[in-house]
């Protein structure tokens, strides 16, 4: 049996957008609030990431770019590149994959709960889609 | 690694709409990844009135490599090969940032045509004649620009004709006979 839901109305109650100064990655050149093209969710799952020299870029991007150039530069400034502290962390890399560990641990609390259904849908969420018993 | 799709078309479509800056691409084939480049001969240079055509491939790792460029016309200059149009060009190699773009590169080849870099050489010969002799260089640059670079007149007058619905051959052997004059080729053909 199949079901399909028509939605007649809805209320936003929250919206969030990143406070990156420009609209676009310029490295990807695809939307802050978007994803990088091997970003699979934007948001949490594709955070931006600031340098020193204020310049932001997706993380995905940036680090690709760290790794793939022999002189660590900012796309934008040439500034020898460096995370701006107190934001995503030092090691950011490392930052996203504890993330994902700990989603993955809250699946399998959640299996079998029929309440928690929304949340074993998103694979890559974080600890903001943690329900409230 | 796949070809980043999204900015590679994002990219064209910018340059497409900028008519300003001179500059156009186009894709070869089917593929985003082979593309050609146009450049316009900057003004005051041996290289004014060419039509520069630059061949573009893109790396799998685009933009996090630079793009390939190579001149396809043929160009005498100190930092692009006079036998293959290779080109000697730092933004291209090291200098190389993912936050430029096709369009960037293209008008930093404009901005070499303007600005010989004879100590840095992709073309010794070319090189050291225009270190030695700047006023045959210019003569042979503009030599060049003329033979190769410039699009041809008689091309286009022909090309108009075509465009009235005549074949190509009627076209030329009009021409021919009215000693390129395009009126009357034209009234020859209506006639």
């Amino acid at each position: 049996m199949a079901f399909s839901i028509r939605i007649c109305k809805w209320h936003g109650v929250a919206a969030w957008t990143w406070d990156a100064g420009d609209d676009v990655c310029g490295i990807c050149r695809s939307p802050f609030d978007g994803c990088p093209p091997d970003g699979k969710y934007p948001g949490d799952d594709s955070p931006v990431i600031w340098g020193v020299c204020e310049h932001a870029f997706h993380i995905q991007c940036i680090n690709k770019w760290l790794a793939s150039s022999s002189e660590q530069r900012c796309p934008m400034c040439r500034r020898a590149w460096e995370y701006k502290s107190g934001l995503e962390g030092d090691q950011p890399g490392q930052d996203e994959e504890d993330r994902r560990e700990g989603s993955d641990a809250m699946e399998e609390q959640g299996e079998g709960d029929q309440e928690d259904e929304y949340v074993t849908d998103e694979e890559g969420g974080d600890a903001m889609d943690t329900p409230v018993h | 690694m796949t070809l980043d799709a999204g900015r590679i078309n994002k990219e064209l479509k910018e340059i497409s709409k900028d008519v300003a800056s001179g500059v156009e691409v186009q894709l070869r084939g089917s593929g985003l990844n082979k593309l050609v480049g146009y450049v316009p001969g900057p003004k005051d240079t041996p290289y004014e009135g060419g039509r520069y055509e630059v061949d573009i491939n893109l790396d799998e790792q685009y933009p996090f490599v630079p793009p390939k460029m190579r001149f396809v016309t043929k160009v005498w200059h100190p930092n692009i090969s006079s036998a293959n149009g290779a080109i000697c060009l730092d933004v291209l190699k090291d200098q190389w940032s993912p936050a430029l773009t096709i369009k960037t590169a293209l008008l930093s080849l404009q901005a070499l045509l303007s600005s010989p870099q004879p100590d840095d050489p992709q073309d010794a010969v070319v090189a050291k004649q225009y270190l030695d002799d700047r006023k045959l260089f210019e003569r042979t640059a503009r030599h060049w620009t003329e033979a190769f670079a410039i699009p041809k007149n008689e091309d286009e007058v022909c090309m108009r004709i075509m465009e009235m619905g005549f074949s190509k051959e009627a076209a030329q052997k009009a021409l021919k006979e009215a000693n390129g004059d395009e009126n009357i080729a034209l009234e020859k053909l209506l006639g």
